[in-house]
């Protein structure tokens, strides 16, 4: 029994190893984010730098020459195009050894941007969506000095990178149902659009305020602490929403959509509007009820077998 | 030697059957039961003008309650000490300023607790083999409530709608040992599970949760007349 639970220990400890485990072969991704293979940024980040990080994992073969790696409007290939910007090797030793590293990126240096040899967009222009690859390849064989083995090159997956000053469209406001001082909106948002956000014109503010933002995957968006005006009090909330896509571009907004915020009663406001009360608590009741309990439990607990 | 041997087999193999015919001791009881539920909330009100009728149309709640025995007497019937636990929940929609349904919806749960004795008389079924088992239970409630209307806890008049109850139950119900169906699947799962025996039972529950009487008329009331219907488990 200890041994098939020490078994389970290990073998769990291994899963879950494997599991943290880098993916085989060579990945490239933004260092605040390893998971994800996508950054975008829009025209107030031209002038940032990007750390982008890679990892080998090239268990079975090994590395027989540097990392190469590059950035590229294209698709990756093997080796660098022309118009590529290539970026510094990564050596042989440090590939095969060490295994990750990191490398600065800057995002204005982009071969997008580079008018002499590609694209030739300035960053900063708008309604503009213009995808760019980190790219990486290492040639790779079983035995890299075996006679009669030629090693073959062994592409990075790629890191993609999209200048995007285009903003999605507005979402479609579906459907609002506003009750009890809150309001439930329904929406249909594209597939470039990341997040919602849900602006209100209410009685005491005279422009839009955003009151709530979700992700648009969610299809609803909840606006809280709004005010009952009763049926006969008058459309006096509009509603709007927005959408927002991964560089942070905001689209134009929805419709406006007029809701009163209807109160309702449920059981407890039915309860008491027939005359209904309930007092808070009585002392009495629950050490009335506990101390038999407690008396059963510890009778219980105590006794060990029927007679 | 081969007639020492050939009698130890006897011996052994009369052993091993006569254990299996034995009974395994017996100690708990597991139920598992449900039944319709219509809290009395309405009886201080007129026929079809309490709050119970108005939202859920005085429709039945289901109940569904879990239990536990602990046996601490066994000759003639047996007498034990339990625990329960329960849930139950309706839903209906929330009504609008104009008396309106809405899309919204409202819902009273109630999750009752119980702590009782009870008595089998099981004896006719032990030696006679007459498979009916009457009982008997009276014990202690406790049951917490709440009232949602929409997502979160109703507020109506500044009094939140949830709170705890107490009262007293008294429960009598007559069980079925299945064992007469297949008398020697009941011993294999007496011998295998230690379960010595199954039953299908119906019971009628009273149930008074008006904090031992101590309410005012016009609290909100959960008490009930209810049935339940259940399997249970003795081992």
């Amino acid at each position: 029994m200890p041994r098939f639970v020490l078994l389970l220990a290990l073998s769990s400890a291994f899963a879950a190893q494997a599991q943290n485990a880098n993916p085989l072969g060579v990945t490239i991704f933004a260092s605040a984010q390893p998971t994800l293979a996508t950054f975008a940024f829009g025209a107030s980040s031209c002038h940032d730098n990007l750390l982008v990080g890679w990892t080998a994992n090239l268990i079975g073969t090994q590395p027989c020459g540097p990392l190469h790696l590059w950035t590229t409007t294209h698709e990756c290939g093997d080796s660098a195009l022309p118009g590529d910007h290539p970026l510094n090797d990564v050596d042989q030793l440090t590939v095969q050894s060490i295994r990750q590293g990191t490398l600065q990126l800057s995002l204005a240096d982009l071969p997008g941007f580079d008018s002499t040899t590609d694209g030739g967009l300035a960053c900063g222009v708008s309604g503009v969506e213009l995808v760019h690859r980190v790219c990486g390849s290492v040639n790779t064989a079983y035995s890299c000095f075996s006679i009669g083995v030629t090693p073959q090159p062994t592409r990075a997956r790629p890191f993609t990178i999209t200048y995007d000053t285009k903003p999605p469209s507005a979402p479609t406001l579906d459907d609002i149902s506003a009750f009890d001082g809150t309001a439930r909106i329904a929406f249909t948002a594209n597939t470039d659009t990341e997040t919602v956000g849900a602006q209100v014109l209410g009685p005491t503010n005279s422009d839009f305020v955003e009151r709530a933002v979700v992700s648009a995957s969610q299809g609803n968006v909840l606006v809280k602490d709004l005010q009952n005006v009763g049926s006969d009090g008058g459309p006096v909330y509009l509603f709007r929403l927005v959408g927002y896509d991964l560089a942070g571009n905001q689209s134009e907004p929805s419709a406006e959509v007029p809701a009163t915020i209807l109160h309702t009663n449920g059981f407890w406001g039915a309860f008491r509007e027939r005359g209904g009360t309930d007092p808070a608590g009585c002392s009495a009741a629950p050490a009335t009820f506990l101390a038999p309990l407690l008396i059963a439990l510890g009778l219980w607990a105590t006794r060990r077998r029927v007679p | 030697m081969m007639s020492l041997v050939a009698l130890s087999a006897v011996v052994l193999a009369q052993t091993s059957l006569s254990t299996s015919l034995v009974e395994s001791d017996r100690r708990m009881v597991f139920e598992a039961k449900f039944g319709p539920y219509v809290p009395l909330i309405d009886r201080t009100w007129a026929q079809g003008s309490g709050p119970y009728f108005r939202v859920f149309n005085s429709e039945a709640m289901i109940l569904g309650e879990g239990v536990l025995e602990y046996q601490f007497f066994q000759a003639f019937g047996t007498a034990a000490g339990g625990l329960s636990a329960g849930y139950a929940e309706k839903y209906a929609p929330s009504i609008g300023p104009n008396g309106e349904k809405l899309g919204q919806k409202t819902g009273l749960k109630i999750t009752p607790l119980k702590a009782y004795a009870s008595y089998r008389f099981d004896w006719l079924a032990r030696n006679l083999s007459i498979p009916f088992v009457p009982y008997g239970k009276l014990g202690l409630v406790m049951a917490w409530w709440s009232v949602s209307n929409g997502d979160s806890v109703e507020i109506a008049d500044g009094m939140r709608g949830a709170g705890t109850k107490y009262g007293w139950m008294a429960t009598g119900g007559l069980a079925l040992m299945l064992d007469f169906l297949d008398p020697r699947l009941a011993r294999d799962f007496d011998s295998g599970m230690g379960v010595n025996h199954s039953y299908v039972f119906a019971e009628y529950a009273a149930q008074e949760l008006t904090n031992f009487g101590t309410q005012a008329s016009t609290a909100l009331d959960l008490s009930s007349r209810h049935w339940m219907f259940g399997l249970a488990f003795e081992f």
